[in-house]
């Protein structure tokens, strides 16, 4: 511990901490702008400048460390001047449109100059004048004379992301953060700097004028996108839901964001939305009374029996809701048959020593396992980043690499191409990783049953390695626990689909899933969707599942509900409603005690817990034939699927087209260029897509987007042989 | 009697090695790796007190002996900047004494253990770097330099580098951030570039004019190079003078020499008819000196003391012609633009100063703008990240010491140039 006094009072503090740290310990407020405790060390903007005994000039507070026997002012009237001077120096160019500034109100040069500012300000001149309402990309907007240039958001580019999108350009007072070459800022982590930047210069499209904070109600939550559960801010102004900002978790998000959790609340106001429950009458489905809607249900599930209903689905809930729905299926109805999955992921629950994403920051070796958690976990793809930079060896497996070589600060992976063959490819590196430092973090898609095995085999061969399993739901990992997986004697969810097609099923109630657009088999779950004689889809939007549905079932969106959910690392997530729910909507819970009351359930008692799956449940997708030739393999995107990132309208300039992406031997081998369009035909169906290359792609696939609405991949076979046909110009055309 | 050093020869054309050899070139090279162990090298530095040539005066041997002995291979930047208004003798050495620089390079290299040299040149001077890269291949192909030296142990690669055009990139820690291609920003220290530098290794960054005196203390050792000029800061220096003086140019003279030496004997004296009015004795960023200081010694501790800065020994003479009014803010104007943004107090503090003397020159002065300016300059000075900040109110504020009946006549709009703003 070292010693030193603060305006006279003593501390001890360990060593190596910063003097603005053991101030702020003591309670002792050294204002601050270019300092974040997110980011290195910077001392620009000289605001925190103290006097230091013994030190010739002023020192900057944000980078001096402690040192024993030290002493601080930060009282005097030299300090105060600086204080004030360094104010008027920021707002001598600054353009005072406060007024009209999203952040004023909680705009840090605005509460510092009220707090340190002078009264007035001696300067008469031109002021210089800067770009404003820049746009800077899809979602952010810059205005050149507010900045500050703290640079927190080039150092957040530069430190967290290493990707240098955005810089300083010019020099003296015509300083000032632009995009690189002018390109579009398109980072997907863009809206951070938006939380970072301490004025108004970085602004969110979505959000500008829209609000003053003091028109705001908040509540501290999580973004409820994918598994990764960021800690959130959400922001409401008169009911409606006007913005998220980042919590600082640090064991989770440490702040940061993802543009599709930041971007992608629009849907919960989208017109689109269902309000009303509907039954199919006639062939058509029409609005109804919730009365009539849950007697529907009820009569349908008590007609049908417990061994011809069906449950899929859990992975959007509550944990709370999750087990509701688990007492409704499995006491009150007494069907074995439900599965929270709908897609490829056969499990969420690791079945060797669960990792934290806290372990990516200290892992020896990472393993990404046919996993893209750029897009499928943005936030934790952060520490992968951080780790390469690091020098932490990442191995990936897989049809392709997303850490690809030619990045200038984030180093290439290792990539083992494996195609259909990752297991064997995995069983390799178990060979090569047992006996080395561990840990060894696994990062899982949690697809492909071979992997599942062969990662069982790593449970013995290295007792240190932790598995992260990235959900393909966000609360995958709470439905599991909650028991939302077939029992014994129970169908999984490929099971009740082949059931239904084959007319063995009565009742398939859909709950917050679009197997339609997911489950892998598209011919499959089609045919099963419309040959159910009752489908019940509880959902936020009519989605492609719902159009054969008999009854439709509203509910209230995340933000407008309270509970607690797991992550991908079985982590606690809060949930807290921001807003009331459209037409007193209810959430999944309030639908699920209904039906349970209505069958003569109980509820009220504290439900049982379930007995935790010893193993994940099986889930037999149909292996495709070792095709010869180009094959399909299939990525999941960011913005891949139909629901709520199709109706939040501030995600439409970030939706992905509908592509294919070859390695460019095989673009070459077939006179395909970039961007060209092709027909690619596997079986009967066709799709029509843009042809983009990579070499981060395995020779011999052609590899497409998942759960594109517009373009659904579940129409070709995972595996199958392709032929891509380029279609003429013209055809393109409208 | 004192002969020139850093000069010798000079009008040899000493671009070609065989005269550089035949005056005496590479002795002293020849003499350290083959005779002295690099400890001794730095030893022998120490021992001379040569202090840096660059502006800030430190010395040379206790910057090499910081280095840390860790095993991680270190580097030297040479510093080829030059880019303080007022100062061209770096340019003089590269362009007539090239083999003297390379030869003081490998010479520190060695003492350092180096085996990578880097010299940032400032990239207005194409034909030094060009001269540069063809020393670098004369020297290479008779064994001055590249692998195993004179034909022993000690290996070194020299690459020039050229700068984009910017002052601050002569600021040792934006120098490094420009080396490895990034923009010419200064950097937090500590970590100081001896610990990570360039590339994040430890580098030694010295002044083109540093390490040319490198070469004359090995061959003639520290006690010859103490003995010239003052103990405490001793050596032969380049004076670039110009300014109204009639024979402007660069003259090696001993340290201390004292500016009216300078001034009236080596550099002429002032045109006809002109009265001295101010010196800036250390570039651009020292403060203005007047007549009562002309018996000042130019080293480093005497001119501190006088109340000004020896900074690179670029002497610059302003005679009674001279508005200072209009100086200031002309200087005032290439601080402004050669700022690099980074810092508030220099960012913000240079345009509003450059635009209260652009409107005090034109004769829309406000009674309260010397106190202003004043005001400014302190909240300027010490509080800015680097010593640009401070090099930016130097003159202004000795203007204002010096001067301030010329800023009371501009008020009352006796402006030596009398478009005053309506
Ligand atoms: C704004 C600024 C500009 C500088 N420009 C130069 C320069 O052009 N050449 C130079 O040698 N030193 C320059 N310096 C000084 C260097 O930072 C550094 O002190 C010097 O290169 C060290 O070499 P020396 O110890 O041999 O003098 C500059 C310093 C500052 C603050
Ligand atoms: S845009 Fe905002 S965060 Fe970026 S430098 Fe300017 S003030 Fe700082
Ligand atoms: S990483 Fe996931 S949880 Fe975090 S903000 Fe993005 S979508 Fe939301
Ligand atoms: S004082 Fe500040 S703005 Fe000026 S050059 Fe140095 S770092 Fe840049
Ligand atoms: S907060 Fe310390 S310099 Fe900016």
């Amino acid at each position: 511990m070292i010693n030193l006094t603060i305006d006279g009072r003593q501390t001890s503090v360990p060593e190596g901490t910063l003097v603005l740290h053991a101030a702020r310990e003591l309670g002792i407020d050294i204002p601050t702008f270019c300092h974040h405790a997110r980011l290195l060390p910077f001392g620009a903007c000289r605001m925190c400048l103290v006097e230091i005994e013994k030190a010739p000039k002023l020192q900057t507070a944000c980078t001096t460390v402690v040192s024993e026997g030290m002493v601080v002012r930060t009282d005097t009237e030299q300090v105060r001047l600086t204080r004030q001077s360094v104010l008027e120096f920021l707002l001598a160019n600054h353009p005072l449109d406060c007024p009209v500034c999203d952040k004023g109100g909680e705009c840090e040069l605005q509460d510092l100059t009220h707090r340190w500012g002078a009264p007035a300000s001696q300067f008469r001149e031109a002021k210089n004048r800067k770009g404003k309402a820049l746009p800077f990309g899809p979602f952010i907007v810059m205005d050149e004379e507010r900045c500050i240039l703290c640079q927190r958001c080039v150092r957040f580019d530069q430190e967290v992301l290493g990707e240098g999108g955005i810089g300083l350009m010019g020099r003296g007072f015509r300083t000032r953060v632009g995009t690189f070459q002018g390109r579009p800022y398109d980072t997907p982590f863009s809206g951070n700097v938006v939380d970072l930047c301490p004025v108004g210069a970085l602004t969110s499209r979505p959000y500008r004028f829209r609000a003053r904070p003091w028109d705001l109600t908040s509540v501290a939550s999580t973004c409820l996108h994918c598994s990764v559960g960021c800690a959130a801010r959400l922001d409401a102004r008169e009911n409606h839901w006007v913005r998220l900002r980042g919590a600082d978790d640090p064991a989770v998000n440490q702040g940061w964001l993802c543009d599709r959790g930041r971007y992608g609340f629009g849907f919960a106001a989208s017109p689109e939305r269902l309000t009303a429950p509907q039954l199919r009458r006639g062939g058509k489905l029409a609005a109804t009374s919730w009365e009539e809607a849950l007697d529907r249900v009820v009569q349908a599930l008590r007609e049908a029996g417990p061994d011809r209903v069906g449950i899929i689905g859990g992975g959007r809930l509550t944990d709370q809701e999750a087990a509701l729905l688990h007492h409704l299926g499995r006491q009150v109805l007494g069907t074995a048959h439900l599965d929270r999955r709908a897609g490829r992921q056969l499990t969420a629950t690791p079945h060797l020593a669960g990792g934290t994403l806290e372990d990516l920051d200290r892992a020896a070796h990472i393993v990404l396992i046919g996993c893209d958690p750029e897009e499928t976990a943005p936030v934790l793809a952060l520490r992968v980043r951080q780790a390469l930079r690091r020098g932490t060896p990442v191995t990936e497996l897989g049809p392709w690499q997303t850490y690809g070589p030619g990045h200038a600060w984030i180093p290439p992976s290792r990539w083992l191409p494996a195609v259909g063959s990752t297991a064997t490819a995995l069983a390799g590196l178990r060979e090569e990783l047992a006996g080395q430092d561990q840990p060894v973090v696994l990062v899982w898609s949690g697809e492909d049953a071979a992997v599942h095995d062969e990662l069982a085999r790593w449970r013995q061969a290295m007792p240190g390695a932790r598995l992260l399993i990235v959900g393909d739901q966000p609360n995958a990992r709470g439905a599991e626990a909650a028991g939302l997986l077939p029992g014994s004697g129970g169908r999984s969810t490929p099971e009740l689909l082949a059931a239904a097609a084959a007319g063995d099923l009565q009742v398939l109630y859909l709950v917050g899933v679009n197997p339609a657009l997911s489950f892998p088999d598209g011919a499959l779950v089609r045919e099963a969707l419309e040959k159910v004689p009752f489908l019940v889809v509880q959902d936020l939007f009519a989605t492609e599942s719902a159009r054969s549905a008999h009854a439709l079932l509203p509910v209230a969106a995340w933000s407008e509900k309270t509970g607690s959910w797991s992550n991908l690392e079985g982590r606690h997530r809060p949930l807290a409603a921001l807003t009331p729910a459209p037409e007193n909507l209810p959430d999944d819970g309030g639908i699920f005690r209904e039906l349970i009351r209505r069958l003569g359930g109980e509820v009220s008692a504290p439900l049982p817990a379930p007995a935790p799956p010893a193993a994940a449940a099986a889930y037999p997708l149909s292996t495709p034939p070792a095709a010869e030739g180009l094959r399909v393999a299939t990525v999941e995107l960011t913005y891949s699927g139909g629901g709520t990132v199709l109706h939040a309208p501030a995600l439409s300039p970030v939706l992905p087209e509908a592509w294919v992406t070859l390695h460019p031997e095989e673009a070459a081998r077939r006179d395909l260029a970039p961007g060209q369009v092709v027909e690619l035909s596997c079986g009967d169906s066709r799709l029509t897509l843009s042809v983009r290359t990579s070499a981060q792609v395995a020779p011999g696939l052609a590899l497409v987007p998942r759960r594109l609405p517009h373009s659904p991949d579940n129409l070709l076979t995972e595996g199958a042989a392709v032929a891509l046909t380029p279609v003429p110009r013209k055809e393109v055309l409208p | 009697m004192f002969e020139p050093v850093l000069t010798r020869g000079i009008d040899r054309d000493l671009t070609r090695i065989e005269n550089y050899v035949a005056q005496g070139g590479f002795t002293a090279l020849t003499k350290a790796v083959r005779e002295l162990t690099p400890q001794q090298v730095v030893e022998e530095v120490t021992r001379s007190n040569l202090r840096g040539r660059g502006g800030a005066g430190f010395p040379a041997g206790r910057k090499w002996g910081f280095l840390p002995q860790d095993g991680r291979p270190r580097y030297l930047a040479c510093n080829a900047d030059e880019g303080e208004p007022g100062t061209f003798k770096d340019h003089l050495l590269i362009d007539r004494n090239p083999f003297l620089l390379l030869e003081g390079i490998a010479i520190a290299c060695y003492a350092i253990g180096a085996h990578h040299a880097f010299i940032y040149i400032r990239g207005e001077f194409l034909t030094g770097a060009r001269i540069l890269e063809a020393s670098i291949a004369a020297a290479r192909s008779r064994g001055y330099l590249g692998e195993r030296i004179l034909g022993g142990d000690f290996s070194l690669e020299v690459t020039v580098h050229r700068g984009a055009g910017s002052y601050e990139c002569g600021e040792e820690t934006a120098l490094l951030e420009s080396l490895e291609g990034k923009r010419g920003n200064p950097r937090l220290k500590p970590p100081f570039p001896a610990v990570a530098g360039a590339y994040g290794m430890p580098t030694v960054i010295n002044n083109v004019e540093t390490l040319c005196c490198v070469p004359s203390i090995v061959e003639r050792g520290a006690a010859w190079f103490a003995g010239i000029g003052p103990a405490g800061s001793p050596g032969p220096k380049l004076f670039a003078v110009s300014g109204l003086v009639r024979r402007p140019g660069n003259y090696e003279l001993p340290m201390g020499t004292t500016l009216r030496e300078l001034i009236f004997q080596h550099a002429g004296g002032l045109r006809e008819g002109r009265r001295f009015k101010a010196v800036l004795p250390g570039g651009s960023s020292s403060p203005a000196l007047v007549e009562e200081h002309l018996d000042t010694p130019l080293d480093f501790d005497s001119v501190a003391r006088a109340g000004s800065m020896f900074g690179s020994g670029a002497v610059m003479v302003l005679d009674d012609s001279v508005c200072m009014v209009r100086a200031a803010w002309r200087l005032a104007e290439f601080y402004r633009d050669e700022s690099c943004g980074k810092c508030t107090p220099c960012r913000e503090g240079t345009y509003w100063i450059t635009a209260v003397l652009e409107r005090l020159e034109a004769g829309g002065g406000r009674e309260e703008d010397p106190a202003l300016l004043e005001h400014l300059a302190g909240q300027i000075g010490t509080r800015t990240f680097c010593p640009l900040g401070d090099a930016a109110i130097g003159f202004l504020l000795s203007s204002l010491k010096y001067f301030p009946e010329e800023y009371a006549a501009h008020l009352r709009g006796e402006t030596c140039r009398r478009e005053v703003a309506s």
